[in-house]
This record gives C-alpha cells, structure tokens and sequence, in this order.
C-alpha cells in the first residue's frame, strides 16, 4: 500500500503529455492559419474575377480609349480596388466586406500588329508579416 | 502518498494525500490550459463552417453567371420583357436601356425563347422546350438584388446583357442574416454580356 509513483515517473509522464499537447497544439493553430488563408484566397480570386470581367466591359465600351490607357512602352499599374481607373499601384488595403483586407491593381500592357492589350488583375492581402496575392490575365483584343 | 491507517476512532484517515496547494496549483493550471484548447478546436471549427460556406456561394454564383452568359451570349437574337414574345414586348430593338428585377426572355434563331427569372431567391432558366423551369442555385444559397437589363448605344451596335447579382448563404428559412460572423457570406457578381449573333 506504500508504494506510489516517484517524481521522475511523474516528470516523464508530464514530459511526454505536455509534448503531444503541444505538438496537437502546433499542428491546429498551424492548419487554422491555413484554412485562413484559403478562405482570403477564395474571396481574393472572387475580387480579381469581379475586376478581369468590368476590364472586358471598359474593352467593350470603347476600343481606343481602352487602348490609349496603356500609352507607356512598358506596362502601366491601375489601382482598381473601387472598379475605376485610378493610375498607380494602390495605397490602402481598403477592399473586402465585412473586413476590407485586399488591394487590387490591375497592369496593363498594350502591343501592335496585332494590337492586343495583356491584362493582368492581381489580388493581394496581408496574413501576419506575409503578403500574399492571387493573380488572373487575359489578353483582350478588339474582336473578342 | 498513499498511507491510510487507522486513526484511534478506528475510522479511515488518509494522511498523505495531495495538499491543497497542489490541488490548487493543478487545477489552476487545468483552468488556464483547457479553455485554449477548446477556444483553437472551435476556431478551427468556425473557419471550416465559413470556408465551406463560402465555397458553396462561390461556386454557385460563379455556375450562374456563367450558363446565363454563356447561353445569352450564343443562344440570344432578340430580347422580350414577355411570354410569348413578340414584337410589341422586344427590347432594345432601337437605342434603349432596360432593366428589370426579375425576369427577362430572349428568342433564339429557331424561333424558340428561353428565360432566365428570380423566384423566391432562386434564379431559374426556363423556356419553350421545357416541361419544367430549372432552378441554377440549390437550395443552400439565396439570390438577391437580382438585376437583368439590356443596353443599346447605338443602332449598328448589338446590344449589351447586363447581369448582377447578390448570393448568399441560407442560415434559417429563406433568409441570410445570423448574428455570429462565420456563418454569413455573401457575394456580388456582376457581368455584361455581348450578343454573338445578333
């Protein structure tokens, strides 16, 4: 009836049980920032199909003006994160709702012969100290 | 840490158990440690509910945004506010805009007509060769603010199909709304599409 445990089993047994919880631990927060993420990035291909598809209205509108907002030789960065032209790369992360998170630019760059103009939406949203983006193009021609 | 004895009442007496700073010290670290665990297992329980929720309504919004355009799109040669149509109910026939929140028919080059309509929170295609209207979402999801319309700029132009919709999440009998966070979500999809053999 004398006999009960010592204090190294029960510092191995603690040992043991605070290594697995920490470890369960570990694995949940780890798969609960990923999940996170997933879900910013289901909402982020959202945004930038939502831009992709106003462009290819703006294309439809009136094929010059669309055109003549690419005039630099290289490519020229939107900020389209209130779906209107506003030149530049985007300052605020100030779309989303019920928490505006993302910001979303668009870059276009326009070529001749044949004239065509690459359009690239790209989605992108701060997760810790990470920046993460989604990205979509297309190239859009007079004809479709 | 087990000895019993016998005390002189002859009545069990346990004299080296836990002392009530141990027991205060463990259950004080068993008080801090559980509600952590539990607070990270529902969390990941709550971000599983929001994604899948927020897959569906994706998925469906991007399904119906999809067939409607690309039905319109292919299919579509004159565009009617009304069944049967005819030419006293065709739209944007001239240089127009119109835009209605629950139905619009169009005609396709065999002379038959299609529709795509909002009832009670669901968008449904219907048309002459079908016995029964299709519904597009399921009934997980719920569409509204339903918005389809027609634009012609100019009489050699063919006319532009506006579309626009919110879709969201059903919570509780027809509608969306819920207090807790996770288990709303909701989108908006907007297209314009350009009829191809107009």
């Amino acid at each position: 009836m004398k006999k009960s445990f010592s204090l190294v089993e029960i510092l191995v047994f603690v040992t043991v049980l605070s290594v697995f919880f920490v470890a369960a631990m570990s694995i949940l927060t780890y798969s609960l920032r990923n999940m996170k993420v997933n879900e910013h990035k289901i909402l982020a291909s959202h945004y930038a199909g939502e831009a992709l598809e106003w462009i290819k209205e703006e294309k439809d509108k009136d094929w010059n003006v669309f055109l003549a907002l690419d005039s630099n030789p290289e490519s020229t960065t939107y900020c389209l994160n209130s779906l209107s032209w506003s030149s530049g790369s985007c300052t605020t992360y100030d779309l989303g709702s019920p928490s505006p998170i993302f910001k979303r630019e668009a870059v276009l760059d326009s070529q001749t012969s044949p004239e065509r103009v690459n359009a690239t939406v790209n989605v992108y949203w701060v997760e810790g100290s990470d920046v993460f983006s989604v990205s979509l193009n297309s190239v859009l021609t007079i004809l479709e | 840490m087990n000895k019993i004895k016998n005390n002189s009442h002859g009545r069990l007496k346990n004299s080296a158990g836990f002392t009530l700073i141990e027991m205060l010290v463990v259950i004080a670290i068993v008080i801090f440690i559980v509600p952590v665990m539990f607070s990270v297992v529902f969390s990941v329980l709550r971000e599983q509910t929001k994604i899948y929720r927020l897959s569906t309504v994706k998925g469906e919004g991007d399904y119906v945004l999809n067939r409607v355009s690309s039905t319109v799109r292919n299919y579509a040669i004159s565009i009617h506010s009304a069944s049967p149509p005819d030419d006293n109910n065709q739209k944007c026939k001239a240089v127009e805009t119109y835009s209605s929140s629950s139905s619009l028919y169009f005609q396709d080059e065999w002379g038959e007509w299609f529709s795509f309509y909002l009832s009670s929170g669901t968008i449904s295609s219907s048309s002459s060769q079908l016995a029964q209207p299709q519904s597009l979402n399921s009934d997980k999801t719920a569409i509204y603010d339903f918005s389809i319309g027609c634009t012609r700029a100019a009489s050699y132009s063919p006319p532009t199909i506006s579309l626009s919709f919110n879709i969201c999440y059903v919570t509780s009998a027809g509608s969306c709304a819920s207090t807790r966070p996770e288990e709303f979500s909701d989108l908006h999809f907007q297209t314009k599409i350009k009829l191809r053999n107009y």
